[in-house]
């Protein structure tokens, strides 16, 4: 039954592979844990967002947004002449890896404050860690509305999803639509998202039809999309991430569906454009963001510049808020916090920044508030402002 | 460091704990689930809701997500009782998908996609979750290994390997199949609601089918006659991809680097432990 | 009215896709005897090699290429790592071994081709419309590709010595033994052609959708699901694609909220029930 010779062949092959790895894991370890490097010491950070998995993309440019905040503030001499680092862990934007993530920078690399995640769901279930280990969390683009009360050490530079949800509802309504179709991925993005938009349409005595969810690696919408063809409204509200909205709507067009299309603030990203190619011209989306590439301030102008050279690519909303949520953490440091506590005692005192995303305005929970609407579309394969909504 | 290797014990223990019964259920049943992380949902769930919604001190909400898993269990007892093999296999899934819908469709009662969020440190019997969750481990090995001898142990195999004759014997299988259905899915309830207070975040993205498949990998990879066998797949699964962590690989790429390394892994442990190891549908017949 | 077209549309349309990966699985479980992860490999292989090729040639010949390929890769597989392994561990010591290729599988892809969703040609495909029928030439084209190999794999196994012998090994594989079955190259060229059908599937899934790494565990669970529910035949896995391609379109329209893969896997369940499942085992094991 067994291959005797296979085995002969086998066994030391397996033993040396497990003795490479034991000894890569060894220096390693010892690399992570040692004073080794150039001598000086650091500052460390820590950062936990979605370098690989489905996420992936935003996680790439927030950590790209982090390193240049970083980069500055190294090269104007650090803080109090020491150097920053940062500590990047993969969460894969789940929320079982986020919390081993962060056990393992708060317990093992002892950092004061950790920026992410991108994802809402994987903070919410950091957020009472970071109350025990009294760390401060600083969430990218974490806007569940259930942040606002995850805890004292969480905070974030991305308002919550209500404010969003009503700038769609607000939008829709000033319009003129009055019955809209809403299709959400069901998770706490699209749910939350859905939710505030349908309190605040109903408020305005506009009426959702039907309200449709789907799975978060779903493709195939065309049954979805068959019943909103079917209920005929004056809007389709589609909630979800750039690669889900930009099949839908390829779909959509591909099954002679002709009402107005709404999305989120997530869809703004090349990767609709090349998906849904002329599917998506005339999506319609608020961003709540005070970032438009095409209007940039002095500041965001210099901002897209360095990371344009840095990065060989335009920053998004990912990288500019991560950017920003760096920015809070390091700017507290700068004025003499070191610990977890101390750096929240200093956000809550100071309570405001400027940032490339506008200015940075705290309120007593953590959130940030005081945030301009734009309302944006898909003109000429291009994202631009819409007119008149300034 | 030392708290980060206890939080990793912890997460080990727990998962090997449900992994163990996975493999005996494989082993010794001849049942193949596929639905585990249902019911380590069922029992986090029933832990959470219990303990923040109605202030249930957390020993008493450990129990009642026992219990939460017993009634489970009894209700797929009493739907897949009659299944065998593949069918039964594809039914757990099935099970395991249903309520993984629940968790998310019933919002009234799990949160839905939100979850549930800030779920008390673990408590539980003494304050220490990888304390709690090794020595549930070792007890559930030790249990394994007192009853593997005993009648009902022998009458399990029976079962197993013929079921038509040990009905013919008044070996009554159906009972024994209940027996195995109510505690096993205890068990994983009960992990499941220590896993909640650990965690303190419970939502339905943590118990889909990819965790359910996680868990028959790390049960049935590594064949071995005390049951130690899911431990050491528990390991591999959760330990190691921790471990790969320290390799310092850049972390654009490092994820699936170690993901790479870990499938690699996987294949190692399973053709080594293929030497001369019997396992599920063996060719040879097994005696009690 | 046109809503129930579009609705048919859509359930032949992913009938076809549920088709060719299910079979694929279906072979390769029943004659291998083992639930085999790496058709989802296959798959994977399939839609990103037309990809690559279809940046430099014509959607026909890319998809043939991704194809060839995929076949390649099961083969190269199935001899050199799962024939192996598969006299020395048990059938579920093979299902561990088979996911670990496809963990490495989706790795290489994201490694390759990053996470991002990949597209064969952006925009909406171009669509054929007679009144009030809607179909994309995307859908039509691999409609047709899936009938024809489900009909040339039942030629196949019908007719043709290899594919007899598949037959006759997924029935009782010492028994086939005796009677002069060389199993060994029979299940190697099972291989072959699950990846092939592996292959096309993928292809399909590029050029009507979208791919990223992650889809492959999600389609290949729905193929399990139809390969098994549809019965005991090799070619069951066609009537089980059917059926819950005909409950997603259906359920998916009728129930809002995300409530579609519940109650399509609850249906399922119960048909399992209501059918019984008695004590003949599903599919004979190695003895």
């Amino acid at each position: 039954m067994t291959d005797g010779k296979q085995d002969r062949k086998k066994a030391p092959l397996g033993w040396i592979a497990l003795a490479v790895l034991v000894v890569a894991l060894g220096v390693g370890i010892l690399f992570s844990l040692g004073p080794w490097g150039d001598g000086q010491e650091k500052l460390r950070i820590g950062a936990i967002l979605p370098l690989t998995g489905d996420s992936a993309s935003w996680g790439k440019q927030g950590r790209w947004g982090i390193e240049l905040a970083v980069r500055e503030v190294n090269e104007s001499g650090g803080i109090d002449g020491k150097q920053v680092e940062v500590v990047y862990e993969d969460s894969q934007a789940i929320p079982r890896l986020g919390v081993a993530a962060f056990s393992k920078l708060t317990k093992v690399d002892e950092v004061p404050a950790v920026v992410g995640d991108i994802v809402s769901a994987t903070t919410l279930a950091m957020a009472p860690h970071a109350e025990e280990q009294k760390v401060v969390l600083m969430g990218i683009s974490t806007s569940a509305p259930a942040i606002t009360n995850a805890g004292t050490f969480t905070f974030r530079v991305w308002p919550s999803d209500n404010l969003e949800g009503a700038a769609a509802a607000d939008w829709a309504n000033s319009k003129g639509y009055k019955k809209v179709s809403v299709l959400h991925m069901a998770n706490d993005y699209g749910a939350g998202l859905a939710g505030a938009f349908k309190s605040r349409f109903a408020g305005y005595g506009g009426s959702v039809v039907s309200v449709q969810s789907y799975a978060q690696d779903q493709t195939d919408f065309r049954s979805n999309l068959t019943r909103a063809k079917a209920d005929a409204p004056d809007v389709l509200y589609i909630i979800g991430y750039y690669k889900d909205v930009a099949l839908a709507l390829k779909q959509a067009r591909e099954l002679g569906l002709s009402m107005v299309f709404m999305g989120p603030t997530a869809v703004e990203n090349p990767n609709l454009l090349s998906i849904a190619g002329d599917a998506a011209e005339g999506l319609i989306y608020p961003t709540v963001v005070d970032f438009d590439p095409a209007n940039p301030t002095k500041r965001q102008s210099e901002f897209i510049e360095k990371f344009r050279a840095a990065n060989g690519t335009d920053p998004d909303w990912a990288s500019s808020h991560a950017y920003d949520a760096a920015l809070v953490i390091l700017e507290a440091m700068k004025s003499g916090a070191r610990t977890g506590e101390q750096i929240r005692a200093t956000i809550d005192s100071r309570r405001e920044f400027e940032g490339v995303t506008g200015t940075i305005r705290f309120d007593e929970h953590g959130d940030v508030i005081d945030k301009r609407i734009i309302i944006k579309t898909v003109r000429n394969g291009k994202f631009t402002v819409l007119a008149g909504t300034e | 460091m030392g708290d980060y290797l206890l939080d990793l014990l912890t997460q080990w223990a727990l998962f090997a704990t449900a992994a163990t019964v996975v493999a005996v259920l494989a082993e010794e049943a001849g049942v193949i689930h596929a639905g585990a992380a249902a019911f380590l949902g069922i029992g986090a769930y029933a832990a959470a809701l219990l303990s923040t919604r109605y202030g249930v001190a957390q020993p008493v909400a450990l129990l009642g997500a026992a219990l939460a898993g017993l009634v489970a269990g009894n209700l797929c007892h009493v739907l897949l009782g009659r299944f065998r093999k593949d069918v039964l296999a594809l039914a757990t899934l099935a099970v395991g998908v249903v309520v993984h819908g629940l968790m998310i469709n019933a919002e009234p009662v799990t949160g839905g996609v939100m979850g549930i969020a800030g779920v008390p440190r673990y408590r539980g019997l003494t304050a220490s979750a990888s304390l709690d969750a090794t020595v549930l481990l070792a007890a559930l090995i030790a249990a394994i290994a007192l009853t593997r001898n005993t009648t009902f142990g022998k009458r399990t195999r029976a079962v197993r390997d013929d079921e038509v004759l040990a009905a013919e014997l008044e070996l009554r299988p159906g009972r024994i199949r209940w027996s195995l259905w109510v505690a096993s899915s205890a068990v994983l309830a009960l992990v499941g609601g220590m896993y909640a207070f650990h965690l303190r975040y419970v939502d339905p993205s943590s118990f889909t089918v990819r965790e359910s498949v996680a868990i028959l990998a790390m049960a049935v990879m590594v064949p071995s006659p005390r049951a130690f066998g899911a431990t050491i797949g528990a390991f591999v699964f959760i330990a190691l991809p921790e471990a790969l962590r320290f390799l310092g690989l850049p972390s654009g790429t490092g994820a699936e680097v170690r993901q790479i390394v870990f499938g690699v892994a996987l294949l190692v442990v399973v053709a080594r432990s293929g030497e001369g190891r019997l396992g599920l549908f063996a060719r040879k017949q097994r005696y009690a | 009215m046109p809503v129930a077209v579009d609705l048919i549309v859509a359930i032949l349309a992913l009938w076809a896709l549920y088709a060719l990966l299910s079979t694929a699985f279906s072979l390769s479980f029943r004659v291998g005897g083992f639930f085999d992860l790496s058709v989802g490999a296959s798959f994977l292989v399939g839609a990103y090699a037309t990809w690559c090729c279809s940046r430099v040639a014509p959607v026909a010949v890319s998809t043939a290429c991704g194809v060839v390929l995929a076949g390649v890769l099961a083969a190269t597989l199935g001899r050199w790592l799962v024939a192996p392994l598969a006299v020395r561990v048990s059938p579920m010591a093979l299902f561990v071994a088979t996911l670990a290729i496809l963990y490495i599988g989706q790795s290489v892809a994201a490694l390759a081709f990053g996470t991002g969703a990949l597209v064969l040609q952006s925009g909406p495909a171009a669509t054929a419309e007679i009144w009030p029928v809607r179909v994309t030439y995307v859908q039509l084209l691999f409609g047709a590709v899936a009938l024809a190999a489900v009909v040339a794999l039942r030629v196949w196994l019908r007719s043709t010595p290899w594919g007899r012998f598949a037959c006759a090994i997924s029935d009782d594989r010492s028994l086939a033994g005796l009677f002069g079955v060389p199993v060994e190259k029979a299940i190697f060229r099972c291989y072959w052609v699950s990846g092939i059908l592996a292959g096309l599937a993928g292809a399909y899934f590029v050029a009507d959708r979208a791919v990223d790494p992650s889809q492959a565990l999600t389609m290949l669970l729905s193929a399990m699901v139809a390969a098994i529910v549809g019965g005991e035949a090799i070619l069951g896995a066609v009537l089980g694609a059917l059926v819950l391609a005909v409950m997603e379109k259906t359920l998916g329209f009728w129930l809002q909220g995300n409530w579609q893969t519940t109650v399509t896997f609850a249906i399922l369940l119960s048909v399992l029930i209501a059918r019984g499942g008695a004590l003949a085992q599903v599919a004979r094991r190695r003895m």
